[in-house]
This record gives structure tokens, C-alpha cells and sequence, in this order.
């Protein structure tokens, strides 16, 4: 089975975001929760469904990821933008690891 | 420059308020997403790759000075210091929060302006030639048609929730700058045999995944009974428009399923029933004139003896006026094109000091007026030849002062993968990276008009299907590839572009572009332009060029 993480964008700010699996998200892909087999999934996208209902994030789903050297890397290249920011605005991008919002 | 009356103001305002009602319901959670969503699309607003994005309606690409101001400010307060011009003759901006989006919209009410039907299945802005009213070539002024429009579409009940979006374009010139052969409906201003003023009907354009061109609907259609003409037709296709399958749900596939002969059958047999109820417009549009009377320009010589001058001291400004500046209909003045392209830059994007410094120069040199093209550029419509040189000069200072006005540099680009959830591949970079090749002004000129249209989806929002060269980026096992599409034209005579073969990985496709060039530069006649050149020898040659050593 596929590593997986979970994205969704914040319901105000329209941001990506990432599950951490303590019930937080955050903005930086390093925090988010790895999941290997159906039982973390399920318990992700449980998670997101309640984080849907308290207004916190909006559209999640599992994307596919490698991790290498220890850093999750989604395997899409559309991913891989929505982490890092636009391609042609490195003023933009996001530093790689922040306190958990 | 039309102006709101009560009832618009009104109107505008109400929606705000109406808005802002929404997005309090939905942060206190009493509206959930899929309630929300198609609310917040009626007024412009999308959740795109990185965050929330606005789309705010340029009503036929006309500004005044102070409307650009406010852009200018909500780019700065709101959002990330920019906003990018679109082919639709908007401007998105692509970094906005939801709590925010009320006092943007109460403050574009300010100003006359709004985000409604800028998104949704519903009559989209109206957009018309940008050098409307001042053009050489002009038979009549669209921008009066346009508003017409604007004012019977705004939240017209009937249509607010047509199979699919719904376009409306309208030129009054010689030359279409509007592209209204590619809309779901283009208007062009005619006259009859007997002098009559009145319409031309096309139907059935579009691009995206089944890219047409547009038919004629109705060959003369008296000025008079527009209003009722567009409501029949938007009837007929309110009622046979597919709903089951959204990629078959425009009226082109409605026209094309049909024919065109038993389309008209229908609209011809509404419009005999709506003719009788149909608002006259006659009244509303002499109005709706009197706000698109010319100004009053000063008798200049046609010649600007100042102008040669510094024509003959700079080359750079020289080079400026040769390829931005276009005829005015007046003795003396010029229509401005501010390329919104510079080299390596992203298209159709301004900053907030940008924005303001434009609106201070169209103040200062241009009756206040500003225009926005479907090439995602500016036009300033009134200024004196005499004072391009000042103006020029303002421009360069802010970077505007791109030489490159129907130049291969001169790329439209939709937002691509880099924002657009919608994209299958980036559009920008590679519009970059074409732009750093071809950047030598030399070269440029040698070319002579081109033009390179990038889309990063089928959806073809950077219009490829119509560019001399269209590229559409698509992801194939994961990674960016693009195609390319040659012989697309977007004036009067439109064709799509055929796609030429394989796509090419992105290291692979602004060498293959090169190749295309060099073999128009190597079978060219004379000065002929590529269209010509294109049609005359085929595409076979073109497409050894490009896979021959590939």
C-alpha cells in the first residue's frame, strides 16, 4: 500500500493544509500524518469529516506521497505545487516546517 | 463612460449586503459547503489550488481612473500586493480570504463595480473590442450595445441557471479585437443596404474541449430588437441546452447537434413570441448613448512634430510608438496599448502601484479612461500624440513600457497549475520561458505580428485553439507535457488551430516553438505574416521542423 497524507484547504483562509492525526492541521507538510494501511486512513478522513463540520477545512482528500530523506513528498507534481506555492513566485514559497497552526 | 443610476447602485449593494449574510452563515456553520459554493460562485469568488480567488467583472473592459484606483487598493489591502488581468477582460485576484470578500465587494459598490456573473451558469461579463469608440475602422461604438446587455443580463431570473456558462462579445469594427467568433453569442454592428443600423448574429462559438467557430444566426437584425432577438435565443437553448452531460451543455454543442438551420427555426419561432413582449430599446439605448458621447478632443495637426522628434533622439521610445501606438479616429491623438508582458515576466499580472500609476496617467493623459483587452493588456484610448513621449516615459519608470504589442513576446497566458485547481500543467513559465528566447527586440520585429497563446488545460482560458501558435500544457504519467496547435486565428475569418503531433516534454517545448519560427523566417515571402505563410505551404513543413530531430 501507498503512503499517504491528507491535504484539504482552511475554510477562511482557502489555504492547503495537512492532517497532523491529532486533530489539527497545518500548513506545513513535514507536521502531517503519514498513513501506510486503511486503518489510518480511515481514521484521517474520520477526522476530516468532523473538521468539515466545525467549519475548519474544506474538500479533503488523500494524496500520494514518497518520503524521501525523511521528508514527505507528494508523488503528482500538482501536489507538489500545492506545498511549495506557485512555481513562478519564490517570493511566495512556504518555509518548510512551522509550529503546528 | 456610463455610470451607475440609482437602480444599479442599488442593486449592487443589495447583493453585498445579500453576500455578506452568506458568508456569516457559512463560517457559523449554517450553510455548509455544497450550499455555500454555488452561492459564493455567483459572486465571483473560487477556491483555487492555493487559496481563494476573486474574480471581479469588467464590464466590456472599460475603467475609469478612479475604478482602477480601487483596484489598485484592493490589491493592496487585500491581497498579496497584485491582481492578474484575464482574457474575459476581468481581474482575479488569487490570494483572498473568505471574512474579506464582503468589504472587497462593498467596496468595489463604491466605485460602481461588482463581482456578479463572473462565475456560475449564467450570462457572463460582456466583452467588447477595447478600442471601442476610438478606433479608425469603427462603423459604430459596441460599448452602448455591451451595456445594453449588461443591464438586461444582470441578475436576469430566467437565466440564472442556464445548462452552462454563457458568453456574449460585441465588435463594431472592421476588425474583430473582441474574438466575438469564439463567444456562445458575437455581435457585430452592421449596416443593411439601406443604411439601417443593426446586428449580426454568430452563435455556437467556443473553445475549450470542442473548440468551434461560430455561425452565423441571423444575418441583419434591427437595432431595435436585440433585446427580444438574445431572449428568444436564450430560451431556446434554456430549454434543449444538455443538461446530463457538462462538456455537452454549451449552446455550440446544442448548434452543432441541431444544425444550425433548425437552431435558427427555433430562436426565429420564440423571437415572433417575444417581439411582442420584449422590452423596446430603442429609448434605453439613445439613454445608454448619450453616456458614450466622444469628449471633446482639441483640433491637433494629424502630424505630431514633437513626437518625430523625440522619435529621432531615442530609439527605444521610437520602438515604443512603433509597435504599441494604434490609429485613433482623431487628428492628432493616439490609442496607447500598455503591455502588461514584459520579458520574463507573467502575463496580464500588474501590481498595486502598477494600477495606481496607471489610473494617474489616464487622468493625466487620457480623458480618465482605461481599457482592458482580451490579450491581457491595457489601453489608454485618448492620449495626445504629443504627449507620448511624457507618458512613455512615466511607463518605463513602472516597468509598463514594454515595446512588444502583437510581438511573439506578447503571450497570453491563463494562470496555469501555478494557482488554477482546474490546470493540468503550468501555463506561465513556459510563456516565460518563450519570452526570455524571443526577448531581442530584432528579432521580435523581424518575426513581425505573432501570436502565442498558452493554455494549462483544455479548458483553453489562454485561448490556444486561436493563437498562430497554441500551446495547451497536459499531464501524462504524472508529469507536464504540451502539445502544440497551429493556424488558429481570432478575427473575423476564425479558425481553430490543428494540433501539429506528439506533445513535447516542458524542457523540450520553447526549442520546438524556435523550430516552428525559424521555418516561417526560412519560407516566408517578403513580409508575409505567419497566418499567410501557414496557409500557403501547410503544416507539413512546420511538422518536419518540429519532429524531424525529435
Amino acid at each position: 500500500m501507498s503512503m499517504k497524507i491528507l491535504t484539504a484547504n482552511g475554510l477562511h483562509s482557502g489555504g492547503v493544509v495537512f492532517a497532523t492525526g491529532d486533530g489539527k492541521w497545518s500548513a506545513f507538510i513535514t507536521q502531517a500524518q503519514l498513513s501506510s494501511d486503511s486503518e489510518t486512513e480511515e481514521a484521517l478522513l474520520a477526522m476530516a469529516k468532523q473538521s468539515v463540520e466545525t467549519q475548519t477545512i474544506v474538500e479533503p482528500f488523500l494524496i500520494e506521497i514518497d518520503v524521501i530523506n525523511g521528508m514527505p513528498v507528494p508523488k503528482r507534481y500538482r501536489e507538489q505545487l500545492r506545498v511549495s506555492g506557485p512555481s513562478v513566485r519564490s517570493d511566495f514559497s512556504k518555509p518548510a516546517l512551522q509550529e503546528v497552526a | 463612460m456610463y455610470t451607475y443610476d440609482n437602480l444599479d447602485r442599488q442593486l449592487v449593494h443589495q447583493r453585498v449586503d445579500q453576500f455578506r449574510g452568506q458568508v456569516a452563515r457559512r463560517i457559523s456553520g449554517s450553510l455548509n459547503e455544497d450550499e455555500f459554493k454555488p452561492l459564493r460562485l455567483m459572486n465571483g469568488l473560487y477556491l483555487e489550488m492555493h487559496a481563494y480567488m476573486l474574480r471581479v467583472a469588467i464590464p466590456y473592459g472599460t475603467l475609469s481612473s478612479q475604478q482602477m484606483h480601487k483596484l489598485g487598493d484592493i490589491a493592496d489591502k487585500y491581497d498579496r500586493d497584485y491582481g492578474h488581468f484575464t482574457t474575459r477582460q476581468n481581474i482575479q485576484y488569487n490570494w483572498i480570504e473568505l471574512e474579506q470578500v464582503p468589504q472587497i465587494l462593498a467596496e468595489l459598490a463604491t466605485v460602481d463595480m461588482h463581482a456578479i456573473q463572473s462565475s456560475g451558469n449564467c450570462i457572463r461579463n460582456v466583452t467588447a473590442d477595447p478600442y471601442a469608440g476610438v478606433a479608425r475602422d469603427e462603423l459604430a461604438d459596441p460599448r452602448p450595445t455591451a451595456e445594453l446587455i449588461r443591464q438586461w443580463s444582470s441578475l436576469h431570473p430566467e437565466f440564472a441557471f442556464l445548462p452552462r456558462k454563457f458568453k456574449v462579445a460585441v465588435s463594431g469594427a472592421e476588425h474583430d479585437r473582441a474574438a466575438i467568433r469564439v463567444h456562445d453569442i458575437g455581435i457585430q454592428l452592421i449596416q443593411n443596404e439601406a443604411g439601417e443600423p443593426g446586428y449580426k448574429i454568430y452563435v455556437g462559438g467556443g473553445l475549450g474541449r470542442t473548440p468551434l467557430v461560430g455561425v452565423v444566426l441571423r444575418e441583419f437584425l434591427p437595432r431595435k430588437e436585440l433585446l427580444a432577438y438574445l431572449e428568444a435565443t436564450l430560451r431556446v437553448y434554456n430549454l434543449y441546452g444538455r443538461r446530463d452531460n457538462k462538456f455537452k451543455a454549451r449552446i455550440k454543442i446544442l448548434t452543432l447537434e441541431l444544425g444550425i438551420d433548425a437552431l435558427r427555426e427555433q430562436v426565429e419561432a420564440e423571437y415572433r413570441k417575444t417581439i411582442a413582449n420584449a422590452p423596446v430599446t430603442e429609448d434605453r439605448l439613445a439613454t445608454i448613448e448619450q453616456a458614450f458621447l466622444p469628449p471633446v478632443y482639441e483640433k491637433r495637426p494629424k502630424i505630431s512634430t514633437s513626437l518625430n522628434n523625440q522619435r529621432n533622439k531615442d530609439q527605444t521610445f521610437s520602438r515604443w510608438v512603433e509597435n504599441n501606438i494604434a490609429e485613433h479616429k482623431v487628428d492628432g491623438y493616439a490609442i496607447v496599448n500598455v503591455s502588461l508582458k514584459p520579458i520574463g515576466g507573467i502575463a496580464g499580472d500588474a501590481t498595486s502601484k502598477q494600477m495606481h500609476k496607471l489610473a494617474d496617467l489616464a487622468e493625466q493623459f487620457s480623458l480618465n479612461e482605461i481599457r482592458v483587452t482580451k490579450n491581457q493588456n491595457i489601453v489608454l484610448p485618448h492620449v495626445k500624440k504629443d504627449d507620448l513621449g511624457e507618458l512613455w516615459r512615466m511607463l518605463y519608470i513602472y516597468g509598463l513600457a514594454e515595446a512588444n504589442s502583437g510581438l511573439i513576446t506578447d503571450i497570453i497566458s491563463c494562470p496555469g497549475m501555478d494557482y488554477c485547481s482546474l490546470a493540468t500543467a503550468r501555463s506561465i513559465p513556459i510563456a516565460q520561458q518563450i519570452s526570455k528566447r524571443f526577448a531581442d527586440p530584432a528579432l521580435q520585429e523581424k518575426i513581425g505580428p505573432m501570436s502565442v497563446k498558452i493554455s494549462g488545460c483544455i479548458n483553453a482560458c489562454g485561448h490556444h485553439h486561436i493563437g498562430q501558435i497554441g500551446i495547451l500544457g497536459l499531464e501524462k504519467k504524472g508529469e507536464e507535457y504540451y502539445q502544440i496547435v497551429l493556424g488558429g486565428d481570432d478575427s473575423l475569418s476564425a479558425s481553430i488551430g490543428k494540433i501539429t503531433g506528439p506533445g513535447f516534454s516542458k524542457d523540450e517545448i520553447v526549442d520546438a516553438v524556435e523550430r516552428i519560427i525559424e521555418k516561417y523566417l526560412e519560407q516566408r515571402i517578403d513580409a508575409e505574416l505567419f497566418a499567410d505563410t501557414y496557409r500557403r505551404i501547410g503544416a507539413s513543413p512546420f511538422k518536419d521542423a518540429l519532429y524531424e530531430s525529435h
